[in-house]
């Protein structure tokens, strides 16, 4: 009998060892529930898709496998669900969304040697680090795209309402810089991610001529849905948060119309596949995790490894990849950029 | 204009957080507990609301339904969690943790129900509101005043009035005396988690018609109805009412003068004040 389970144990020990050898594990930091969840939601979607489709299609034997753990939207669970990944899970490489996840993320990952694609905008993301990869609008370029559709009118005083967490700070002072250069007054509020409410902050920018919006998900809607309640009929600018998750838009309703946002570009096969399998829409955004996976696979079956900083090497030196929705260029800094642009919400 | 509609957000919270702090101070003054779950009410009532109005109801008949079934919800987890830990002589710790763990299974079956993503009740175009008095006020907050005031009327009038509100507060004064002159405490009991639950639900159905809901929505709304039922004296129903528009007006007019990041930190710097300095509230008693 003793014989009979030592073999068990064995054989479940050995079936487990080379699960571990061809399966390669990627550990997803997402904001399930809260304010942000219709991004995780997406691009948690996005990735089980890209894992299904990868699968199905590998000629090698090796699949990858998603794990994801919830933040609750908070940038402090970030921290917990990637010990959880990394220790309990076993995942070997990482993804995680929003500036504030992200740095959170990163000092753990940089310690544990993990290849981390981390997708957030905040200007820390990739410095001084070999093994991140960003495939993301970054907040210099963002700040860029908004205060070029700005300075085009010839306002004096514009007002900014952002988010108090890392993307929001940042993009925030990279514009009200550009801005002020040219002679504009700028006077900023900021929210927290959770708040619904935000009539205080916006009466207190009423009087600009023009208001630019950095929120992201529910929040970015509930904005503008209240700005115009209170009456403001002013010009106003959104970033990329409006376009981030289809819940914004859905919240602001006929308050957007007209509003000047940054928008995502989504290839229409990758739009109809996702609907068709999730019966909804994707948020835009959720494209790039589909072609990460994409990268990550075709890389680990042209070198034949798993070692993060192969992995790293090989995708700095591909320089161009064409995934199935998009192509992508890959830079020496673990840069992938993701181009935006204006668009008025009709 | 900025301090009239500074003041005019203050009282539209101030509605929305007398409702919870009503509830919240009623089964408090009656159990000597915090009920955190009276936040999971808050909820129910929102989603309940989404349900009903998604299925095609009319927004009025959503809203009652929604507020009954958040009383029905209230009666049950007092019969099914509470009544068992009184009859056990469990003491106000325990019953915290488990309104607690009432608290946190009600947010996950929310999720599991309804989903995490944010969901909206549209009940109309978006249109700028009225000029009241130099603040902007809309349809839906002007609803939201005037169902707070006619719900906190009702609530005075039902309790100062007719026999069993007279018992509620008979049995919040001193639950001894209020059984040995007869009343039925568990009877009691069970109405004034109806009542609370209603009003904790009516407050999750207005914020949802104003703003969204989210599973994770009734946090917030509790740390609101305990703060305003602190500053207004834990247990007292009137005092409740005061904290609540006393909370709401102090964090809206208050970042008039601070950046609106403080809002929250407003909040607990008065809870703080009072609890060092009027620890029995505004209406409230000094303990002996």
């Amino acid at each position: 009998m003793k014989a009979i389970i030592i073999l068990l144990i064995a054989t479940v020990f050995i079936a487990g060892c080379a699960e571990q050898q061809e399966t390669i594990k990627i550990g997803a930091i997402l904001p399930l529930t809260g304010p942000l969840s219709s991004l995780g939601e997406s691009l948690q979607n996005s990735l089980l898709m890209a894992a299904d489709d990868l699968n199905e299609n590998s000629t090698n034997g090796k699949k990858i496998r998603v794990i994801i753990e919830d933040t609750q939207s908070d940038p402090r669970n970030a921290v917990e669900a990637y010990n959880k990944l990394r220790n309990i899970d076993n995942a070997q490489v990482f993804l995680s969304v929003t500036s504030g996840h992200v740095l959170a993320v990163k000092p753990l990952t940089e310690r544990d040697r993990v290849l981390f694609f981390g997708s957030a905008a905040h200007p820390d993301v990739t410095k001084n680090s070999s093994l991140i990869f960003r495939h993301a609008n970054t907040a210099q370029e963002d700040a860029r795209t908004l205060a070029d559709a700005i300075l085009k009118n010839n306002y004096t005083k514009v007002g900014i309402i952002h988010i108090n967490d890392d993307w929001g700070i940042s993009t925030e002072i990279i514009l009200r810089d550009l801005l002020e250069e040219k002679g504009v007054t700028v006077f900023s509020e900021k929210h927290e991610q959770r708040d619904t409410d935000f009539r205080t902050q916006l009466t207190k920018l009423s009087d600009a001529d023009a208001i630019v919006d950095i929120s992201a998900g529910s929040s970015a809607g509930l904005i503008i849905k209240q700005f115009r309640e209170i009456g403001y009929s002013g010009d106003f600018y959104s970033g990329v948060g409006f376009s981030l998750t289809p819940d914004a838009a859905e919240i602001a309703d006929s308050a957007a119309k007209g509003i000047l946002y940054q928008e995502y570009s989504i290839h229409p096969e990758f739009e109809k596949r996702y609907k068709e399998r999730y019966g909804k829409i994707p948020a835009k955004f959720s494209q790039t995790v589909y072609t990460l996976a994409e990268l990550l696979t075709y890389s680990i079956n042209k070198t034949g490894s798993t070692s993060p900083e192969t992995l790293a090497n090989y995708m700095k030196n591909l320089g161009v990849f064409n995934g199935t929705y998009e192509s992508i260029i890959i830079m020496e800094s673990g840069e992938i950029p993701l181009s935006t642009f204006m668009k008025r919400y009709e | 204009m900025v301090l009239e509609q500074l003041i005019a957000n203050g009282i539209i919270a101030g509605g929305i957080y007398s409702l919870i702090a009503i509830g919240f101070s009623m089964t408090y003054g009656l159990l000597r507990f915090i009920n955190i779950a009276h936040g999971s009410l808050y909820v129910i009532g929102a989603y309940l609301a989404f349900a009903f109005f998604a299925a095609g109801l009319p927004i009025i008949a959503a809203f009652v339904l929604a507020v009954l079934g958040g009383a029905l919800c209230g009666v049950a987890m007092n019969l099914s969690v509470y009544k068992p830990l009184r009859s056990r002589k469990s003491n106000s710790l325990i019953m915290l943790l488990a309104s607690l763990g009432i608290f946190i299974f009600v947010e996950n079956l929310i999720i599991a129900v309804f989903g995490a993503e944010v969901k909206t009740i549209r009940t109309g175009p978006i249109t700028q509101g009225f000029d009241v008095l130099g603040a902007i006020i809309t349809q839906t907050q002007l609803t939201i005043i005037g169902v707070a005031i006619a719900t906190l009327i009702l609530v005075e009038i039902f309790l100062a009035r007719t026999k069993t509100g007279k018992a509620m507060r008979a049995t919040s004064d001193n639950k001894d005396v209020a059984q040995v002159i007869g009343i039925n405490v568990e009877k009691i009991t069970l109405y004034t988690f109806a009542l609370a639950s209603a009003l904790a639900a009516s407050a999750g159905v207005l914020i949802a018609i104003e703003q969204n809901l989210e599973p994770t929505m009734g946090l917030a709304a509790i740390i609101a109805g305990f703060t305003a039922a602190v500053i207004g004296g834990l247990g007292n129903i009137r005092g409740a009412v005061a904290g609540a528009f006393l909370l709401g007006l102090v964090e809206n007019i208050g970042i008039w003068f601070l950046p609106s990041g403080y809002k929250a930190a407003i909040a607990f710097v008065v809870l703080v004040i009072f609890l060092l300095f009027r620890p029995q509230g505004l209406f409230g008693r000094k303990e002996a």
